[in-house]
């Protein structure tokens, strides 16, 4: 669409409007994350909002309607009120054909879930913590909604540190701890209700659920072990990767040569591990990094720039105000590069390592996007630390990627790269 | 004869070779065994099974070759294999409870559940008046994770033997493994009930869980029952008690706790390390309805402390204002101090009384009485350094800032470093500040500043500001002079005559500069005299009358709290909160009047 035709079917869209507001993602914001926040605020009071791509960190134009900047104020939002023909200049501006910037109008608030044990705390999860600081409201679905067909409802999927493998995280050395023993209990008492005898194949029926949600036109985003253990478990789904430790009988001898890694989203050729005192799932994650590099003055990760008009997915995905973004470890921390199937597209990676950050790819009519580390601003979590406290976290780069995710379904269809 | 030696000879050599033979295998069969051992523990199993199986062919009778394979085939998943081996010792023994309680569990590994289930019966059905047998088919199931049978494996076993203590533990860990909380804890009352000497066993075995709601209210239920069909049971109120505080319960904990020490005859002991943790945790009224019950006890030992602990607990409600309070804290003090006259919390009483009489009370001439017995009789006790400090906050009070200087000079000169020191230094700041003394007080000002993790660090700083920035015109600075002289006035709790003063000088202050700070020095002493409307239009013009002022983002704040707390105007309240968030929105007071607006809107803030 030429420049022009935008700007006068966007005059048209608003008559007699007084003014917009422009709520910058650059350096001038005040509170990044709470911006996420009332641009889905705005959406559900059925406003649209024009997200621009690569235009001061991906900034927000809205119409400003009665109650807007009041919200914007108490949510300690940055904004610029602007009248009609500075819109209309900013617009025709990033809509230039030689500028690599671009106008995605988001129409409808998508309806969000989050695949969470009701028992998770919102600070467990970076997810939760994000989508509750930014006050985005949202669904905490688990096995039961999943296996009833309730995927359906939902635009936006996350998974967060979900062992899909059945080996309740591999945190066999908190066996005994009370929280321990009531998951593996409900999720063992949930493998029995619906007729399986191992949590294992449990969580495979839900993996292969989540995966048909995608393939039907779903968005699915996940991090740290939520994100491995989902191909693992997918790719394991003729055979018994599961140590005796965790499920009572031994693997599978002939596992390795069963894996079928058809079946995944992300991930091709790689190999389980059967310790089950390994706090590792697979070679797929490459681990925290190396000794000199563990620090988190040095850690770090870049964002890859993609073209704003013909791959617009990709550019949402990676909005930011900064390019380089500190790093984080996980139970997965990165992904090993030799691993990720061709067609993925790599987001971000750590330079100069065979470090995977951050990735996305189609599957059927969805998308998924994986993003490996735990907590953006807790460089090394431990169980039991302390929460993260995100108001101390407002413009938190390493947050924004989780955030561009659950506007990205709100999204016009685009174009996409041929 | 000679054939009888031959005879014996060929049996000698027979015997010789059979041994022999037997001999020379078995160390090759130990390498062999060797070799398998080494493929086991790489976890190589399918190199490991063709050693084993030949070594159990050759020495079927050697257990470690039976256990060995059995543990290879079970690891390649060949149930059935291993099922046949166990079904061959089968038909050599007598039937074993440990191999049948195996073969089932096997047998359920293969996914053939009936007849898993057929086995631990079976197994049980060999020995069933032996313990033991029912432990090996329990702890099968356990490993399992077949928790629901493994409960009814041993609630069978105390049918059977007729034994309703043994397996207790047991059942009390299967049922919180199994989410079954009341019927655990109905297990360790149990188990309380044949030895109440465990109680602390029991604890320890409960702490992980007590994070647990569900745990908590399902103990509660259970020997809330246990109490009153055993009213005399120490350990049953013991655990309920423990149970009532790790749930935050501490009213009811304190009805148990008084049974406790009427039962155990403490005398009071109980009840006060009751009351203590309970002020610890914030519930105040419990703890001091806990101390009441000890001084209406007539012969405890404990009367002084529980007395002492109760007057505390009334400074720290009288300190938020409470003047009910204040009475009851000095009364309890000063029995205190007339029953107990040599007890070693008599400065500390003497002390925390002072400082009553000073600070709520407002009446100096007893502080300073008070104070002068304690530094007279206990000059070399740690509180008697808090009274020389006190003594010259009191002097200041009192009209007598020369003797407040005096104090606090002499204090520094003794103790010249710590908080005290940092705090008589700021106090001689604020006396050279009363005094117009302004370089003096900037020159210990500047002293103070250069810590900034001190506790008065900010208040420096503030003091330094406002004299830095208010200076002149004149060169005596007039206007700072009378400032600072109501402030002393206020200090001296003459409110009245304090906002007199900033009415004389707001008339006179013009355009100064600190004609903004007497304003709203002005809206608050309003606020403490009552004259709220007074002081809220004060407050709410002042953004207009002081346009530049850098103190506009307070006054709408200290307008919307009055709104807010004193007149109760929530909808006024938030069009205020609203204005300062509009009209400043880089003033450090926006997190929390965002936090207030979210509360007034019934948000989480």
């Amino acid at each position: 669409m030429r420049p022009w035709m935008l700007l006068l079917g966007w005059l048209l869209a608003a008559p007699g409007a007084a003014q917009q507001i422009l709520i910058p993602m650059d350096a001038y914001q005040t509170d990044h994350l709470k911006a996420y926040g009332v641009a889905y605020w705005a959406l559900t009071q059925g406003v649209d909002v024009d997200w621009l791509l690569n235009y001061r960190g991906g900034a927000f134009l809205l119409q400003d309607f009665p109650g807007l900047q009041a919200e914007l104020r108490i949510r300690g939002v940055a904004f610029e009120v602007i009248d009609d023909a500075t819109a209309a200049r900013i617009l025709a501006d990033v809509e230039a054909e030689d500028r690599n910037t671009a106008v995605v109008r988001l129409e409808k608030a998508p309806r969000i879930a989050v695949y969470a044990p009701p028992y998770t705390q919102p600070w467990d999860d970076a997810v939760l913590l994000a989508l509750t600081y930014a006050e985005v409201p949202y669904d905490q679905i688990y096995d039961d909604e999943v296996l009833r067909g309730e995927l359906e409802q939902y635009d936006w999927l996350h998974l967060h540190h979900e062992d899909f493998t059945g080996q309740f995280g591999k945190f066999i050395q908190y066996r005994h701890m009370p929280w321990y023993v009531e998951q593996q209990r409900q999720q063992e008492t949930t493998a029995r209700k619906y007729g399986f005898r191992k949590v294992s194949q449990l969580k495979l029926a839900v993996a292969r659920a989540i995966r048909e949600y995608v393939r039907q036109g779903g968005f699915l985003f996940a991090m740290c072990s939520g994100t491995d253990t989902f191909d693992i478990a997918l790719a394991a789904h003729h055979t018994d990767i599961v140590p005796a430790e965790y499920d009572g009988d031994p693997i599978d001898p002939d596992a390795l040569q069963k894996l079928d890694y058809s079946q995944t989203l992300a991930f091709t050729n790689f190999t389980p591990v059967f310790n089950p005192y390994e706090y590792e799932h697979s070679d797929i994650d490459v681990g925290p990094p190396p000794p000199q590099l563990r620090d988190p003055a040095l850690d770090y990760f870049t964002l890859h720039e993609f073209s704003a008009k013909w791959d617009p997915v990709p550019t949402m995905l990676t909005q930011n105000h900064v390019a380089t973004i500190k790093g984080f470890i996980g139970q997965t921390t990165a992904f090993r590069k030799s691993l990720i199937k061709p067609e993925v597209v790599i987001l971000a990676e750590a330079p100069g390592r065979d470090a995977v950050k951050y990735l996305y790819g189609p599957f059927g009519r969805g998308f998924f996007a994986f993003y490996a580390g735990h907590d953006p601003e807790d460089y090394q979590h431990f169980v039991g630390d302390p929460p993260t406290d995100l108001s101390l976290h407002k413009n938190s780069p390493g947050y924004r990627l989780i955030l561009n995710n659950i506007l990205f379904p709100a999204a016009r269809k685009q174009k996409r790269k041929t | 004869m000679h054939r009888c030696i031959t005879y014996l000879s060929i049996a000698f050599l027979f015997i010789w070779a059979a041994i022999a033979q037997a001999q020379i295998p078995d160390s090759l069969l130990m390498v062999r065994y060797r070799t398998a051992e080494q493929f086991l523990r790489s976890g190589q199993y399918t190199q490991a099974l063709p050693l084993l199986e030949s070594l159990y062919q050759e020495r079927p009778d050697v257990y470690v070759f039976y256990d060995r394979l059995k543990q290879v085939y079970e690891n390649l998943k060949r149930y059935d294999d291993a099922l046949r081996l166990i079904e061959t010792r089968l038909r050599e023994d007598a039937p074993n409870p440990a191999l049948l309680a195996e073969k089932g569990r096997l047998l359920y590994l293969k996914g053939d559940e009936a007849a898993a289930e057929a086995a631990w019966e079976a197994a049980i059905r060999t020995a069933p008046h032996q313990s033991g047998t029912y432990r090996v088919v329990y702890q099968t199931l356990l490993e399992l994770r077949r928790f629901d049978e493994a409960i009814q494996v041993l609630e069978r076993a105390r049918r059977t033997l007729s034994n309703p203590s043994i397996f207790l533990l047991d059942l009390a860990y299967l049922y919180s493994l199994n989410g079954r909380y009341e019927e655990a804890m109905e297990a360790y009352r149990q188990f309380l009930l044949q030895d109440p000497r465990r109680l602390g066993f029991v604890q320890t075995r409960l702490e992980p869980f007590m994070d647990e709601p569900v745990v908590r209210k399902a103990g509660i239920a259970v020997f809330e029952r246990a109490v009153r069909r055993e009213p005399l049971n120490f350990a049953f109120r013991q655990m309920l008690a423990w149970l009532y505080l790790r749930n935050g319960d501490y009213a009811r904990a304190l009805n148990v706790y008084r049974a406790l020490d009427r039962l155990q005859q403490t005398q009071g002991q109980l009840l006060l390390q009751f009351a203590l943790q309970a002020r610890d945790a914030g519930a105040l009224e419990v703890a001091r309805t806990a101390l009441q019950d000890i001084l209406q006890q007539p012969n405890t030992a404990i009367h002084p402390e529980a007395r002492y602990e109760l007057g505390r607990l009334y400074e720290e409600q009288a300190r938020s204002g409470d003047t009910t309070a204040a009475q009851a804290a000095r009364k309890m003090y000063r029995s205190f101090l007339t029953a107990f006259p040599g007890h070693p919390l008599v400065p500390d009483v003497l002390y925390r009384l002072a400082r009553l009489e000073l600070d709520v009370l407002h009446h100096p001439q007893t502080a300073d009485s008070l104070l002068t017995v304690l530094l007279n009789r206990y000059g070399d006790h740690e509180t008697a350094w808090q009274a020389r400090f006190d003594q010259g906050r009191l002097a200041l009070q009192t009209g007598d800032p020369g003797a407040a200087r005096l104090a606090f000079l002499r204090l520094l000169d003794r103790r010249p470093t710590g908080p005290l020191a940092e705090a008589a230094r700021y106090q001689l700041a604020l006396l050279d500040f009363y005094d117009g003394a302004f370089e003096a007080a900037l020159a210990q000002l500047d002293i103070l500043a250069e810590d900034a993790a001190s506790d008065v660090a900010n208040d420096a700083l503030t003091l330094r500001l406002l004299i830095q920035e208010n200076r002149g015109p004149d060169s005596l600075d007039t206007p700072l002079r009378r400032y600072a002289y109501a402030r002393l006035l206020m200090a001296q709790h003459q409110l009245e005559a304090a906002l007199d003063t900033l009415d004389a000088l707001q008339q006179d202050a013009g355009m100064h500069p600190i004609a903004d700070e007497v304003t709203l020095l002005r809206a608050r002493l309003l606020r403490q005299l009552g004259r709220l409307d007074e002081a809220l239009a004060l407050l709410l013009e002042f953004p207009l009358r002081y346009p530049s002022s850098p103190l506009r983002d307070q006054s709408l704040y200290e307008a919307a709290r009055i709104q807010e707390e004193d007149l109760h105007d929530r909808a006024a309240a938030l069009s205020t909160y609203t204005r300062l968030l509009t009209e400043f929105p880089g003033s450090p007071l926006i997190p929390e009047v965002r936090s207030r607006i979210r509360t007034l809107r019934g948000e989480d803030a």
